[in-house]
């Protein structure tokens, strides 16, 4: 299912959220909307957040992870994967490897 | 400013849409330096959380203007993000990693973390009810390893 910034999917009992573009405070307003909405529903025992389409975050999208952690995290297992190799580098600053498994994704021209 | 090359000033709303802009003017703004991607991602994060605390905790609920300024000298490029909002009480504290004065909003409380991170300089100015300045600065050195 896909809804104006990101695709979701929820599939025994793991949620895959694929947002597109970049992740700012402009974008996690409804990110967060929507991803609550279908934790509530799916009750997730993991949720794997795919950046394939994402080569941007800022200090707003981190807290968008954390604040996720925040609401399920003791239930529920966070995921990080095709995650670009720029967008890594501002979760470790953020030290989300600490509270998520990343997974980097390797680039094209490799 | 007579001393600096191609003086760039741009003023736009304070609405949650133009941090994505921003982002792409200072991108443009440093294309002909051709920049290393991490060099790129750097400065458009740095902009992108100045203009983001000048569109959440300046003005608040209300829309006001921020104006960004470019400028350079050779490979040091010079960013500054102004607003006329609220002003910033103690700004050391602002400063210090993971303040966030809105914590059930959500903020990682790294706005200013990452803008000092990022850049090679930064300086930031406020008095409260009379707005916040930003001034950032940043060699972009290139890809010279082709």
């Amino acid at each position: 299912m896909s809804e104006n910034c990101a695709s979701y999917e929820l599939k025994d009992g793991v949620l895959y959220i694929c947002p597109f573009g970049d992740i700012d405070h402009d974008k996690t307003v409804k990110l967060r909307e929507c991803s609550d909405s279908f934790i509530e529903r799916g009750k997730p025992h993991l949720i794997v957040f795919d950046l394939e389409r994402v080569d941007f975050v800022d200090s707003a999208g981190i807290g968008f992870i954390m604040g996720r952690y925040r609401t399920c995290g003791r239930k529920c297992g966070l995921k990080a994967i095709n995650v670009s190799p720029y967008v890594a580098r501002i979760f470790k600053y953020a030290g989300l490897h600490q509270i998520m498994d990343i997974q980097v994704r390797r680039d094209k021209n490799e | 400013m007579s001393d600096y090359e191609n003086v760039v000033e741009i003023s736009f709303d304070s609405i949650p849409e133009n941090e994505g802009f921003a982002r792409m003017i200072v991108s443009s703004y440093i294309l002909g330096l051709n920049p290393s991607l991490e060099e790129l991602q750097d400065l458009k994060t740095a902009v992108s959380e100045a203009v983001t605390n000048s569109v959440i905790h300046a003005y608040r609920d209300n829309v006001g203007k921020v104006i960004m300024k470019l400028y350079k000298v050779d490979r040091r490029v010079y960013v500054d993000i102004i607003d006329e909002g609220m002003g910033i009480d103690d700004v050391n504290r602002a400063m210090e990693p993971m303040f966030t004065t809105k914590p059930d909003a959500e903020r990682s409380g790294m706005g200013f973390s990452f803008m000092e991170l990022f850049t090679d300089k930064l300086v930031v100015e406020s008095k409260p009810s009379q707005g916040t300045s930003v001034h950032m600065e940043k060699i972009i050195n290139g890809n010279n390893l082709s």
